[in-house]
């Protein structure tokens, strides 16, 4: 794909519901409104994106609160909005993010029809998982989810499952991570950084406290890479790490971190409608873009507002200047660079829980290129577009 | 990708009364177009279709064929070159080009407005279908926001 034909794609995280059926400890997303994402905003913000001058490729990410307690027939208006607006949809790709406890055989069948890419969120084994992520109503949730999965495994639908590195996580192991998600039949993984609610209002505490556990998380994902290479399983894609592997190799990510600039090209959006950059930005002022109904979303890609956080960005990308890394890496997370702006630290490459994790697969790939031996699968990765948790 | 082609039929049927025309004349254009090809081919092409040199080319055969035409849109040669007997029959009708012969012939005086009207009247067959297609994936206050957005325009 050309440079050119990429800067015209756009992904767009849509919070369909903030009502949730689970209640889990880390959850910044959940929210006790059970308004959902309505028809008309629904319409709005599809027609207009797909309308856009020089539309290129548009991917939305069905997220929540749980998506699926929406219902299947809510998706498939949805769909059938997306096939009003263009009628050849190779231009558009779907993803739902779901905790997986809903799916049954008639949803796989669903995700299945529909070409639907489905993004589980599941912390690994049943201790963890039911440590972490509880129904609302404190019942455990492992054995649901494991169905859950099944289902997708057994409908062959396409799925990759995104985990968040907890203390719990990381006090488990990576072997036993490793072990667990090999053995649910589970070849995608994404690993996400555990992070604060937001980057605009977080404390100066809170954000080094962020940085000080982002040593930890880069220590388990070492240990995550020296299983995964040895294991010599090239069927398995652990995403952080192929797509650091894949920028080495003079490769690409699949998704925003370590693909550089974000800001116009993801976007978030409320159920209310408001449009933010990214999910991980969606209470912060300073990268809010205003109401989808209130302006076609071309407007909102040339808007005074957009541009004024990509000036933002370039700033808070600056301080990856100093960084070894920084032309593979592009400054990693937007995210994760805003909240070390205020945190009070000198140089973010010296916290940062991506160089060491580049520096250990970079020292790897030499010594194995010396040595002539296959390094596992680097290029097809889970493939959800948005990278950060 | 997903793919719903019943929804995508509909919706290009749906788009405008103008782009409605023009799928109507596309499917007339192809559907005589074949008719004539086939005729040709089997050497029992018929000439209800037929213009003589010399004669007026009505604008419904300019759009439809590629008939050459002098300054007066006077044919510069027979067209087709095979001819038959006058006052045939072409035998696809240009309202469905499955249906059969069409009675309408080409070269009554009223030809062009058969042609508008029934062509007319063949999209508004087709619209109502779309329109029922459309009535079975929204509500009624749903197809009121798509027509406000220009995705259902009838
Ligand atoms: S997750 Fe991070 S890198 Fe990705 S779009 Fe959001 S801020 Fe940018
Ligand atoms: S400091 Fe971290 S985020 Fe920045 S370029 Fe280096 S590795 Fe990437």
């Amino acid at each position: 794909m050309s440079e050119a034909s990429r800067l015209n794609d756009v992904s767009l995280i849509l919070k369909c519901t903030r009502r949730c059926n689970f209640a889990c400890s880390y959850c910044t997303d959940r929210r006790k409104s059970t308004r959902p994402l309505n028809f008309e905003n629904l319409v709005h913000i599809i027609a207009s994106t797909l309308e856009r001058e020089s539309a290129g490729n548009t991917t939305f990410i069905f997220h929540g609160g749980e998506p699926l307690t929406l219902g299947r027939e809510y998706f498939q208006k949805l769909l059938d909005v997306e096939t009003l607006c263009v009628p050849n949809p190779e231009t558009i790709r779907n993803i739902i993010q779901t905790n997986a406890s809903l799916i049954d055989d008639q949803w796989a069948a669903f995700f299945r029809r529909n070409h639907i890419q489905v993004g589980v969120s599941q912390d690994g084994p049943a201790d963890v998982q039911d440590l972490q992520r509880r129904y609302a109503n404190n019942r455990t949730t492992s054995s649901d989810v494991r169905r859950g999965v099944e289902c997708l495994l057994r409908n062959e639908v396409g799925f990759g499952v995104l985990c968040v590195v907890t203390p719990a996580i990381m006090k488990k192991g990576a072997h036993e991570l490793f072990d667990f998600f090999l053995r649910s039949g589970v070849t995608r993984v994404g690993f996400l950084p555990l992070r604060p609610s937001s980057a605009e209002f977080a404390s100066p505490e809170e954000r080094r406290a962020f940085y000080k556990q982002s040593a930890r998380y880069a220590k388990f994902m070492g240990e995550m890479y020296k299983i995964w290479v040895d294991s010599g399983d090239t069927s398995i894609v652990i995403r952080e790490l192929s797509n650091i592997m894949s920028t080495l190799l003079g490769g690409s990510s699949t998704t925003c971190v370590g693909s550089g600039p974000c800001v116009g090209r993801h976007f978030g959006v409320e159920p209310s409608g408001e449009v933010n950059h990214c999910d991980k930005f969606l209470t912060d002022e300073r990268f809010s873009f205003g109401h989808i109904a209130e302006q076609p979303f071309s407007a909102i890609l040339r808007s005074e507002a957009l541009k004024r956080a990509q000036e933002l960005e370039m700033g808070l990308r600056e301080n990856c200047a100093r960084c070894d890394w920084f032309t593979q890496c592009k400054g990693g997370c937007l995210y994760h660079a805003a909240l070390f702006a205020g945190a009070g630290l000198q140089d973010r490459s010296e916290v940062c829980h991506l160089r060491p994790i580049y520096d250990l697969i970079d020292s790897d790939i030499r010594r194995r290129i010396g040595e002539s031996v296959k390094l596992p699968n680097s290029s097809t990765v889970a493939d959800h577009p948005m990278g950060s948790g | 990708m997903k793919n719903n082609p019943s929804l995508v039929q509909s919706v290009q049927l749906l788009d405008s009364p103008d782009k409605l025309r023009n799928i109507g004349s596309a499917v007339v254009k192809e559907a005589i177009a074949r008719a004539m090809i086939r005729k040709t081919k089997s050497g029992a092409a018929r000439t209800g279709l037929q213009i003589l040199k010399g004669e007026k080319v009505p604008e419904s055969f300019k759009k439809a064929f590629n008939i050459r035409v002098d300054a007066h849109g006077a044919a510069l040669e027979n067209w087709p070159r095979l001819g038959a007997a006058q006052g045939d029959y072409f035998e696809v009708c240009y309202e469905d080009a499955g249906a059969g012969y069409c009675e309408c012939w080409p070269d009554a005086p009223d030809f062009e407005q058969r042609i508008t009207n029934i062509s007319e009247t063949r999209l508004q067959t087709l619209a109502g279908v779309a329109k029922d297609e459309i009535a079975k994936h929204f509500a009624p206050e749903e197809i009121k926001v798509l027509q406000a957005h220009g995705l259902v325009k009838i």
